[in-house]
């Protein structure tokens, strides 16, 4: 009969590579521990289920210091996951503790069953679990940030406009202006506008490229596209992106938030193998620095932003001249939203301490064709000078715009009924509260309806008894959320924290804001008690739990071998301790990991011993010494031990058994069930989403044409990338394809849909 | 005066924009006329450029790098962008570089010299110069035939010629102004001042109407000397004479118009056109008869009228008197060929311009509204432009049937005016006069029923007249005050601006202009380009909606 213990008789695909065996049978002790299980029953199904309580969680986050609900918060801003070197890094920065304080509160969070302590490739780790982990974020997240804007904020200084992006945006509207597969700006196309506008290319292309930034124009289909709301947003003195613009659209909010989240956004994409959060962070606050378009004002220490909300237009004429031969000059320090609506009505010209700008027929069509009102330039054209709009201006603008054709497409849902029944539909749509949804008849039973209320109206129409058919894309919803199955899973990578000012426990948030004044002094005195005595699992506690996982199957070769491994351990642990004791800081909490993990240590377990002498006694990385003992294992400078162990490796039962516990095979998705995919979602740091919001999101960042996060699983682990959101096809009953066109990929990705993991706004 | 008080801005392209209702105004104006050229002039602001040819002219009026710079800092409202500063240098210290002299000992030969050893090997190296240039121990020596093409050739390497070789001065001629017939106006003295001071050849550019004939007079009168005036047709050649002879000494018989299908005589004052000037032909040294012919005549000056339409046959024939003295006249200083370079490097460059603004306001010439009149294509004629091709198109446009609606109810309008009707193709001309009951001169009509026609139009007996594009240019019809165009040679600007010049003699109640354009149609874009150069100019043109009628007016 095989042994297996709870946590580990099916093991959480995502503690791969984080967690050794052994290292899991620890978790699992000190989660039982802690959420009041017992680590030898069957399952300790009850461990998660009490992990999964809100009040529960709430009572530890109450128990753990402040420094420890500080790391937390850290840890809920990196994702789930964080290296401890780069806790200790913006744990001295955010709040000023350092060194063993911070090594005590990790262990208190550790033992609060709140995180885990795990090891990243060399590194150590702290890491949430999955079954509490959106708990403990809606309640740490933001503890650290000062907690209400104050009655200043708002009033600062505003950064001006850039006033020459801006004008260089509106070129992309009446000129072609092409974009490179990335998103980036088509350097050999700006050199042509360069010289038509007699003005530097690399200006020019930076002017696009932070045009670009700003929101103002979008890459699309190789080329520039105006975003008009974008554009006038940025010319309003708002130059942040649509995230920030987001973000801050409620109110003045605290720099370092913005910082944080563009941190943890930079994190996203790279998993938890990509830049730490440390080097994020710095990033992060570059941006936030160079930040165009917000107001800064700073109190209590702290930098706040918001949004300028300037008028549409000033309010009082700007400098300028306009001329009967329809030349709009702005300037000198033209005002940038009369740049940003002249723009759109005229061609860009000239740009220099006076932007110039000239009406056209074509230009001033295609302001009207991108939604814009001729009314709209002449009020910006009035404010130009001193002498108001000149009467032939005037008119040839109106003739211009009245007589621009235009045509807008947008998507729509052609629904056939029995001409009969066309009243019937009529009325079931109506008696929903849907008769707006239904933009038109074609004749007598064909309705076009609106395609963001196609799913309403089906489903208004399948309750008046309609049998609703038809190759519109799949925008089904799934009523029900599969989610996770929170048994299988005990480390969580979690969605990034949320856009938006975070709502932390009031009243933890107090407590962190009350220890950060006064240094953190009762968290100095609480966490020397709950740190857990007798320090991390001992080399006996190691061999233990690896004698526990030896099957009854195995042939007793292969026990022999386990045994003999697990001799050699005992007898050489103080060599292998006093070679760990050497080391210093990280390296040596590595090293004595390794030294008390037989698994790991294997190799100089069998090495000959005047050559794990050798070894020992060198100064090199712990890393570098276990790879020279695995080179010299199979040189053959071999123990009469080691040769019987590594003879036994063939063996199937021993081969197989080793590999069972160093590699854990990931399950593949089963059936063409969707939901079932859902069960990958915590793979390599993606975030997870259930299956309808995947699709509604992808409908309504098709529909919206916003920038989506995307993330999605290829061959080797998973990827994310900003997309647009092109094309939906369908293939097969409920698997499509997804058409994007990534900003910063290559052109018109195509993702199946079954690949995909999570789309975020 | 702060600097943000100050009138000018100084942009990175060398362009200058001048605010007209600044206090600083005629202060920075006057600096700039003298280094720099006039671009555009609408009414509010205007555009000046620090052009190689008005800063090479500064220069050659004596003005040093120091003056240029200090006079644009004074009246620039921010610091003067560097590139700008460095470019202006650059230019002025060009000039100099490059002088003609006469040979000392061969009247066949002329000197170059050439300052600066760089530019010397440079012109070595030059194909086209190395051709015409022989080294000599300062510079080159070459033939005095090859004045105008060595100059030409030269000025696009980017170096002005200095020309102090002595131009002919050809035979005398005893002519004064007859002052008690007329008063030259103030502009039109300063405009004959700086012709004779910039040493004999260059451009004046006035608005028509502004009275460059009796600019030209006063120049002639000046000089003293035999004159050769080349205008662009007969009807001209005819005006000029009467002009002549109307306001200065000469008599009929001193002022002889050399023109096909008459006698060609030469006289101390001689009139011709341009087309008998490139008529190919005769044995001579250019291979144009008429060309050579005149060309042995001791002229000491040449007045080219309406230089602006100087053929491009005529560059190479100017190129071959650049030893004699050259006035350019024009109202419009564009081309749409783009050759306005070539012509004015061969005649010389810009010596004074008015914009035509500042003399409507002064009263000099008549104050005209300009109306853009948008009638719809007629019915049948809207599927005759839909399935024309592109080439097709404009013509069909012009020709709309509905234009002859709106012609005579703008007649209508302005019974008792003098209206002239100026349009491009013949059918819808004579259409247009049959409706109007009015007479017609096209290029088909005899001259001598011209001259009786405008005369009788002059006189009052004809208040409507039809002309096609021989209309266009050089007529003097001083009592027309309103003028109708039908339809237009595509885009082109000049011929816009010439024709709004036919009703721009000074008179009460001024005059009003119409162009009628098809609605919807490649006309309109047309009619956009053609107002271009009035429109910077200042003028306005208004919109009027016809069906059957006006429908709203001004907008």
């Amino acid at each position: 009969m095989a042994r297996k213990t709870a946590s580990t008789d099916k093991l959480p695909r995502s503690l791969q590579g984080a967690l050794l065996p052994e290292q899991i049978e620890g978790l699992a002790r000190v989660l039982a521990e802690a959420w009041g299980g017992k680590p030898t029953n069957k399952r300790s199904a009850n461990v998660p289920a009490r992990m999964r309580d809100a009040a529960a969680v709430r009572q530890r986050l109450d128990e753990v210091s402040a420094l420890g609900l500080a790391m937390l918060e850290v840890l809920v801003e990196a994702g789930g996951l964080c290296r401890a070197v780069a806790m200790q890094e913006i744990l001295e920065e955010r709040v000023g503790v350092s060194g063993d304080m911070l090594e005590r509160a990790a262990s208190e969070v550790a033992m609060a069953g709140l995180a885990a302590q795990v090891r990243m490739g060399s590194l150590q780790a702290l890491a949430l679990l999955t079954p509490n982990a959106a708990i403990v974020a809606d309640a740490v997240l933001g503890v650290t940030l000062p907690s209400e804007p104050p009655a200043s904020a708002g009033t600062g200084v505003t950064a001006t406009a850039d006033v020459e992006a801006i004008a260089a945006a509106t070129m992309a509207l009446h000129h072609e202006v092409k974009a490179t597969k990335d998103g980036w700006v088509h350097r050999t196309s700006v050199k042509k506008h360069a010289r038509r506008l007699e003005m530097d290319a690399g200006r020019l292309e930076e002017r696009l490229e932070a045009a670009s930034r700003g929101g103002a124009i979008v890459a699309r289909d190789g080329r520039f596209d105006v975003d008009v709301d974008g554009l006038l947003a940025v010319a309003r003195g708002d130059g942040a992106s649509p995230r920030t613009r987001a973000l801050l659209a409620d109110g003045p909010v605290c720099a370092e938030l913005l910082v944080r989240q563009l941190a943890r956004s930079k994190l996203s994409g790279a998993g938890h193998y990509g830049p730490d959060l440390a080097e994020a962070r710095d990033i992060a606050q570059q941006i936030v620095d160079d930040l165009r378009g917000v107001v800064r004002s700073e109190s209590g220490g702290a930098t706040w932003l918001s949004i300028p909300h300037l008028a549409e237009l000033p309010t009082e004429p700007v400098e300028g001249f306009l001329t009967p031969s329809l030349e709009v000059m702005v300037g000198p320090d033209p005002d940038a939203r009369v740049v940003a609506r002249v723009g759109l009505g005229a061609e860009l010209v000239r740009v220099d301490r006076v932007i110039t700008f000239r009406l056209r027929p074509k230009t001033v069509a295609n302001m009207v064709a991108c939604g814009q009102d001729v009314g709209d330039l002449l009020e910006a054209l009035e404010l130009v000078g001193k002498h108001g709009v000149p009467d032939n201006v005037r008119a040839q603008i109106l003739d211009w715009g009245g007589s621009a054709k235009v045509a807008r497409a947008r998507p729509a849902v052609l629904l056939r009924v029995r001409e009969s029944q066309h009243d019937a539909a009529r009325r079931a749509l109506d008696d929903q509260g849907l008769g707006d949804a239904v933009l038109g008849a074609l004749r007598p039973g064909e309705l076009i309806l609106g395609y963001d209320a196609y799913l309403d109206a089906r489903a208004a129409l399948a309750g008046a008894g309609f049998d609703v058919s038809g190759d519109v894309p799949p925008l089904a919803r799934d009523e029900d959320d599969a989610g996770i199955d929170m048994t299988e899973v005990m480390l969580a990578r979690i969605t990034p924290p949320p856009l938006g000012v975070p709502r932390p426990d009031p009243a933890l948030r107090d407590r962190v804001q009350r220890a950060v004044e006064d240094g953190f002094a009762e968290s100095r005195r609480t966490l020397g008690r709950l740190v857990p005595k007798g320090g991390p699992r001992s080399a006996a506690e190691m061999r233990e739990a690896m004698r526990a996982r030896i099957d009854e199957s195995l042939s007793a070769t292969s026990k022999r071998a386990i045994a003999q491994v697990l001799d050699v351990h005992a007898k050489l642990e103080a060599q292998l301790e006093a070679w760990a004791a050497g080391y210093d800081g990280e390296a040596r909490a590595y090293a004595t990991t390794v030294v008390r993990t037989p698994l790991l240590c294997m190799p100089l377990l069998c090495l000959a011993p005047k050559h794990r002498q050798r070894l020992l006694t060198s100064t090199g990385h712990p890393d570098d010494v276990l790879e020279e003992a695995a080179r010299l294992t199979q040189r053959g400078r071999l123990s009469p031990e080691g040769r019987r162990i590594v003879a036994a490796i063939p063996n199937a039962g021993f081969r197989d058994w080793l590999q069972s516990v160093s590699s854990i095979g990931l399950a593949q998705p089963g059936g063409d069930d969707l939901d079932d995919l859902d069960d990958l979602n915590d793979l390599d740091g993606a975030p997870s989403q259930p299956i309808s919001d995947r699709i509604a999101g992808l409908h309504r960042a098709m529909e919206t044409r916003e920038i989506v996060d995307v993330w999605w699983r290829t061959p080797t682990g998973t990827s994310h990338a900003q997309v647009w959101v092109e094309r939906l096809s369908q293939r097969g009953r409920r698997s499509v394809v997804l058409c994007t066109e990534a900003t910063e990929q290559e052109l018109g990705r195509a993702i199946p849909l079954e690949d995909i993991l999570a789309v975020i706004p | 005066m702060g600097d943000e008080d100050r009138a000018a801005i100084v942009q990175g392209d060398r362009s200058v924009l001048l605010e007209v209702d600044h206090p600083g105004y005629e202060v920075a104006r006057r600096h700039l006329g003298r280094f720099a050229e006039l671009e555009k002039s609408p009414e509010h602001v205007h555009t000046y450029r620090l052009s190689d040819l008005a800063l090479w002219n500064a220069a050659a009026a004596g003005m040093t790098e120091a003056e240029v710079v200090d006079a644009l800092a004074s009246i620039s409202r921010f610091e003067l962008p560097s590139h700008v500063l460095h470019e202006v240098r650059d230019r002025l210290a060009r000039f100099g570089v490059c002088a003609l002299h006469d040979h000392p000992s061969d009247e066949r030969q002329l000197r170059l010299s050439v300052a600066d050893r760089r530019v010397r090997d440079r012109f070595a190296r030059d194909k086209k110069l190395s051709s015409l240039l022989r080294p000599c121990p300062d510079g080159f020596l070459l033939d005095a035939a090859a004045r105008g093409p060595v100059k030409q050739a030269i000025l696009k390497l980017g170096w002005p010629v200095d020309d102090r070789a002595g131009l002919r001065d050809g035979a005398p001629m005893d002519v004064e102004l007859r002052r008690d017939v007329f008063t030259p106006y103030d502009y039109q003295d300063a405009a004959a001042r700086a012709f004779l001071d910039s040493g004999g050849h260059g451009a004046i550019v006035l608005p028509c109407g502004a009275g460059k004939t009796v600019l030209a007079m006063m120049v002639v009168a000046a000089l003293k000397t035999r004159t050769l005036i080349l205008t662009s047709g007969r009807e001209a050649c005819a005006q000029w004479r009467r002009e002549l002879v109307a306001k200065t000494t000469l008599t009929e018989d001193d002022v002889a118009i050399y023109g096909a299908g008459q006698k060609k005589d030469v006289g101390p004052v001689t009139v011709s056109t341009y087309a008998m000037m490139a008529r190919k032909g005769g044995g001579g040294p250019t291979g144009h008869v008429n060309f050579d012919r005149l060309s042995q005549e001791p002229w000491g000056l040449l007045v080219y009228d309406e230089v602006h339409l100087l053929p491009a046959r005529m560059f190479r024939l100017t190129a071959e008197v650049q030893a004699r003295r050259r006035l350019g006249l024009t109202a419009t200083l564009v081309r749409e060929d783009g050759r306005a370079g070539d012509v004015f490097a061969l005649i010389g460059p810009k010596r004074y311009e008015v914009p035509w603004r500042e003399l409507e306001a002064s009263g000099h010439i008549a104050a005209a509204t300009c109306f853009e009149v948008r009638v719809d294509l007629s019915d049948g004629v809207e599927d005759a432009y839909a399935s024309a091709t592109l080439r097709e198109q404009p013509r069909v446009a012009a020709e709309n049937p509905a234009k002859l609606r709106a012609l005579r109810g703008i007649v209508e309008r302005h019974e008792g005016d003098r209206v002239l009707v100026i349009g491009t193709y013949l059918e819808s001309l004579r259409a247009a006069a049959r409706l109007l009951r009015a007479p017609a001169i096209t290029g088909e009509t005899p001259h001598d029923k011209r001259e009786e026609l405008l005369s009788a139009f002059r006189a009052g007996a004809i208040r409507t007249l039809v002309m096609s594009r021989v209309g266009n240019f050089a007529i003097d019809i001083p009592e027309a005050n309103v003028l109708v165009q039908l339809s237009g040679s595509m885009g082109s600007r000049q011929e816009e601006a010439q024709r709004l010049g036919r009703v721009l003699r000074p008179k009460p109640g001024g005059a009003t202009f119409y162009t009628l354009v098809s609605r919807d149609t490649v006309e309109q874009e047309h009619a956009l380009h053609r107002q271009l150069f009035l429109t910077e100019q200042g003028y306005r043109y208004y919109l009027e909606d016809w069906t059957d009628g006006p429908q709203d007016g001004l907008h």
